[in-house]
């Protein structure tokens, strides 16, 4: 006869620990929602209101064969989505399915502790795609919780939620040490502990290939791309230029980098310089932005064509570096092939787009006159500046110039640059961030992928190559007050495109609104700067403080069980010596006492409660009654074991004492 | 001293008590405190010494308790000649039934009054204390139970030390209280000497309680309530005594179980069901001094004076 184990009878948990246990687990699936596949998230809505509905109103619990075949069902979904199991959103993925499928058999309390347990898990999980302040603290918060349902799941019908909260509260407090020292010294891999998460898809801002629609798809995306913090004075909006990559390669329709070669530069006629320190979120890019031009980056990086930054991986973590900008230059002379590139278009110009050109350039004495010429056209023709370009067939630049006069920055930008060529003007498109918010709390500017931006540049004899913003001639408003002021002028239904600059004036609830988002930008600049930024430099820096002249992880490791070891015996004598806790009965007596020494009544310290009654009774025969009360009520309190509900009459006579 | 606690869940003998001792005090005047403490020592099943001089009324006193509570009462006066065999009772043969016979002694009486202890030898004095302490006789095998109740009143002449056997601090130790009864206030010895004779009027004293009354009551002391805090204070009082450096030794865990007793029969004297800290300081003088010694550096100090002060400094949790 084959073995098997005995059957525990293990207690159902009550009706209190399912609704506690409902309450952690739906705010903890809820930030992953909108990660997993719908279908996903709609099976385990499913299958917590029908597990609701079992302890609620009494339905079937579903029986072993459909719970089996429920499980198969969603693995063999799961894997079919994500094609893998191994990954971040591969392994969420499961995870969320198996917690919606444990959480619908919930029976006994072990079935609890699971759930509970892969709650943990799922909580974890929130690192991998945030390490934000507000994040973190949701996760804290999910915690809680959930140690909380843990705790009432252990102490059935003993203690109510509330308590359960205070002590899990107390539990996580206790942990807060060991957390602090493994942050500090926990060996931290160089390139980040979810670096492996990084993949191209949560990759944002823009790819290095300028075509139409690549841009105004950011517009409405107001997460962060930079914040910078100068050293000195901000410059003015019309020259916060940030530089992220050019390109120089055109097919008429899409623009490329092109030719790239790594290369110093040299830049002469330089202005006063202005340094900066740049904080970049991770956007998984290799470009690093600069105030146009950069003469100078720490930590280095590799210089490449059209004075931009290239770092050799890709920034898969928050970066900070410095760099020094100046903003009057002049690049010198362009070299043949260089200017050849420059000028190069494909033979598909169209007749319209080329006689415009042509026209021009006949016109002009210099090349300038040329830039003049497009910048005017772009301002006095009906051009304007929209957020929903209409689409473009298949020769865009010729459409754009002559048909639907309706575009974005890419749209003017590209635009321009081929009309340029097209003259023989030498051009490029450069994409990057223009503008940025200032947040006078923190005195640093943020940079929002919203701000991103393209626009030209040409090349003049005598001056090197110019920044050209065709834009700026179209919407003056774009430059002026930033992509916030143009969404906020055409949601007002303001058309942009007659060359005059508005005025835009914010109501006090939009001040208001703006104040606080900068106010919790600055907490969560403040938060990635002291916090997220303690990398392994930091780390090392750390270790050098401690006495360590070549610190390694062994190193760290030892640090950290030695301080571990120290905090836990720590925490366990501050557990474990409870200071003679003092009860409520003392501490009416004393301010029972305390009145009557107001009035020159004094407890000697050795003197018994009777024996001080009778003292002040004989002082003061008005208190007679008062005074025999409270000292009744206190003796048997204290030395008759009188049951607790005689300590509101205590308290209550105290507080009425007003002896005098 | 008004009662600020109502008597709850006692026997309902301990009503009697209080005529207990004012029918003792009719005789004993003035001497309340000292009443009450040897009452309390007999409901603590404790046994009494009185230190004093010879007649300020230690005798009488333990003739106007025994009587009050109805018990049977012997006097033994201890000399220097007295043998262990006149106190515990002697085996005697007889011839015709061929066996011992076992004559009880004097000691085999509810209250025993062993007067000038001091006055024996060690031998007969251990006599008498092992029988205290262990509340029954063993003679040629054989063992007797003593009464229940069984309370001992001994007395001691602290001057006149020449000729004396005093009791060594060990033997101490198995009395409950010590008291000392003083000389009488001047109202109360006026008293005293117009009245009639206290012998006369012991003859007149009615028992008030039985034995079985007297047991009863005992078992409540058991029962009377003594609170963490009060243990603690007890405790805290031992420790004193133990790190004051004012006494060679301090008191013995017995000592402080002595003065859990005492304190609870005082409570219950006071109709009480539980002790307070009162309890504990009244008791305390009664069973702490003769079990602590001065320094032996200095053995000029009062130890009675020491304690006095040590009670005022302990604070009571």
């Amino acid at each position: 006869m084959a073995f098997r184990f005995p059957k525990t009878k293990e207690p159902h948990p009550d009706q209190g620990a399912f609704y506690l246990l409902l309450l952690t687990v739906t705010p903890v699936l809820a930030p992953h929602v909108g990660r997993v596949p719908a279908w996903l998230s709609l099976a385990v809505a499913t299958f917590i209101v029908w597990r609701y509905l079992i302890t609620r109103h009494g339905w079937h619990a579903p029986p072993m064969w459909l719970r089996t075949g429920l499980t198969f069902l969603i693995a063999f979904g799961v894997v079919t989505h994500y094609g893998t199991i191994l990954g971040r959103d591969a392994g969420v993925g499961l995870l969320f399915a198996l917690l919606g499928l444990k959480f619908l058999e919930l029976r006994r309390v072990r079935d609890h502790v699971v759930v509970l347990l892969m709650c943990y898990l799922l909580i974890l999980g929130q690192l991998l795609y945030s390490q934000s302040l507000a994040s973190g603290g949701y996760m804290v918060a999910l915690t809680l919780l959930t140690t909380a349902a843990m705790v009432r799941l252990q102490h059935p019908g003993r203690i109510d939620g509330w308590q359960g909260l205070r002590f899990a509260g107390g539990l996580i407090a206790k942990a807060l040490p060991l957390m602090l020292i493994v942050y500090l010294f926990f060996p931290r891999l160089q390139g980040g502990l979810w670096a492996f998460t990084a993949d191209t898809a949560g990759a944002t801002g823009f790819s290095d290939v300028l075509r139409p629609g690549s841009i105004n798809q950011l517009v409405e995306n107001d997460a962060v791309a930079f914040r910078v913090r100068f050293d000195g004075a901000v410059p003015p909006p019309e020259q916060r230029y940030w530089r992220g990559l050019t390109l120089a390669t055109t097919d008429g329709k899409v623009w490329r980098r092109g030719v790239d070669v790594a290369q110093g530069w040299r830049l002469s006629g330089a202005g006063p310089a202005l340094g900066y320190t740049v904080t970049l979120e991770p956007n998984h890019r290799v470009w690093l932005f600069t105030l146009d031009l950069p003469i100078e980056v720490d930590p280095p990086a590799t210089p490449r064509t059209g004075y931009v930054i290239q770092r050799a991986k890709p920034v898969h973590e928050r970066t900070r570096y410095r760099a020094v900008s100046i903003t009057r230059y002049n690049t010198g002379p362009l070299a043949a092939d260089a200017r050849a590139h420059n000028l190069h278009l494909p033979g598909a110009v169209s007749p319209r787009v080329a006689s415009l050109a042509a026209r021009w350039q006949s016109a002009a004495r210099t090349p300038q006159d040329i830039v003049q010429s497009a910048l005017g056209y772009f301002r006095e023709q009906e051009f304007y500046y929209t957020l929903q370009p209409p689409l473009l067939g298949r020769d865009p630049v010729d459409e754009f110039l002559f048909d639907t006069r309706r575009g974005f920055c890419e749209h003017y930008a590209s635009a321009f640059a081929t009309l340029m060529r097209a003259a023989g003007v030498p051009s490029r498109v450069v994409l990057g961030y223009q503008g940025g918010e200032l947040n006078p709390a923190g005195d640093y500017m943020i940079v929002r992928q919203a701000d991103a931006h393209a626009w030209a540049e040409v090349w003049l004899a005598g001056q090197g190559w110019r920044r050209v913003d065709p834009t700026g001639a179209v919407a003056p408003e774009r430059i002026e007050h930033g992509i916030d002021g143009v969404r906020r002028l055409l949601r007002r239904g303001v058309r942009l495109g007659d060359g005059d600059a508005r005025r835009i004036e914010l109501g006090w609830l939009e001040q208001a609104w703006r104040q606080a988002r900068l106010s919790w930008d600055l907490v969560n600049h403040n938060w990635n700067q002291a916090v997220m930024a303690f990398g392994p430099e930091a780390q090392e820096a750390l270790m050098r403080v401690l006495g360590f002249r070549a610190p390694s992880w062994v190193h760290l490791a030892i640090v950290m069980a030695f301080a571990a070891l120290l905090m836990g015996l720590l925490v366990a004598g501050l557990v474990l010596y409870q200071p003679r806790a003092r009860d409520p009965v003392r501490a009416l007596y004393a301010r029972y006492c305390a009145k009557l020494a107001r009035i020159g009544l004094r407890r000697n310290p050795a003197e018994g409660p009777r024996d001080f009654a009778q003292r002040a009774v004989a002082a003061r025969p008005n208190l007679s009654d008062q005074v025999e009360r409270i000292t009744e009520i206190y003796i048997g309190l204290r030395y008759g074991g009188d049951d607790a509900g005689r300590l509101r009459e205590l308290r209550e006579n105290v507080r009425a004492f007003r002896p005098s | 001293m008004t009662s600020l606690i109502k008597p709850a869940a006692l026997p309902d003998s301990t009503a009697l008590l209080a005529e207990v001792v004012a029918q003792i005090n009719q005789v004993i005047l003035g001497k309340d405190r000292q009443v009450r403490l040897a009452l309390a020592c007999l409901l603590a099943r404790g046994h009494l010494l009185i230190e004093d001089l010879p007649g300020v009324g230690k005798t009488t006193l333990a003739q106007v308790l025994a009587r009050t509570l109805g018990l049977e009462f012997k006097r033994i006066q201890f000399t220097s000649d007295l043998l262990p065999a006149d106190i515990i009772g002697v085996s005697t043969y007889r011839a015709g039934q061929d066996r011992f016979e076992f004559h009880p002694g004097p000691v085999f009486a509810p209250v025993v009054l062993a007067d000038e202890i001091n006055r024996a030898t060690p031998k007969t004095q251990s006599a008498l204390l092992e029988a205290m302490e262990e509340r029954q006789i063993t003679s040629d095998g054989v063992t007797h139970a003593l009464p229940e109740p069984f309370f001992v009143i001994a007395t001691q002449n602290p001057r006149h030390q020449i000729g004396t056997f005093p009791l060594p601090e060990s033997q101490l130790d198995r009395f409950l209280l010590r008291i000392d009864l003083g000389y009488p206030d001047r109202d109360a010895e006026r008293e005293l000497l117009k009245g009639t004779s206290r012998r006369a009027m012991l003859l007149d004293l009615e028992a008030r309680l039985t034995p079985t009354q007297i047991v009863e009551m005992q078992q409540a002391v058991d029962a009377v309530r003594a609170s963490n805090p009060l243990l603690d204070y007890i405790q805290d009082l031992t420790d004193a005594t133990r790190e004051s450096g004012e006494f060679s030794h301090g008191l013995s865990p017995r000592a402080g179980l002595a003065l859990l007793h005492a304190a609870k029969a005082w409570a219950l004297l006071d109709e009480r069901v539980m002790v307070l800290p009162e309890d504990v300081q009244t008791v305390a003088m009664g069973v702490i001094t003769h079990r602590l010694q001065p320094l032996v550096d200095d053995p000029s100090r009062d130890v009675t004076a020491a304690v006095r002060q040590l009670l005022d400094a302990v604070p009571i949790p």
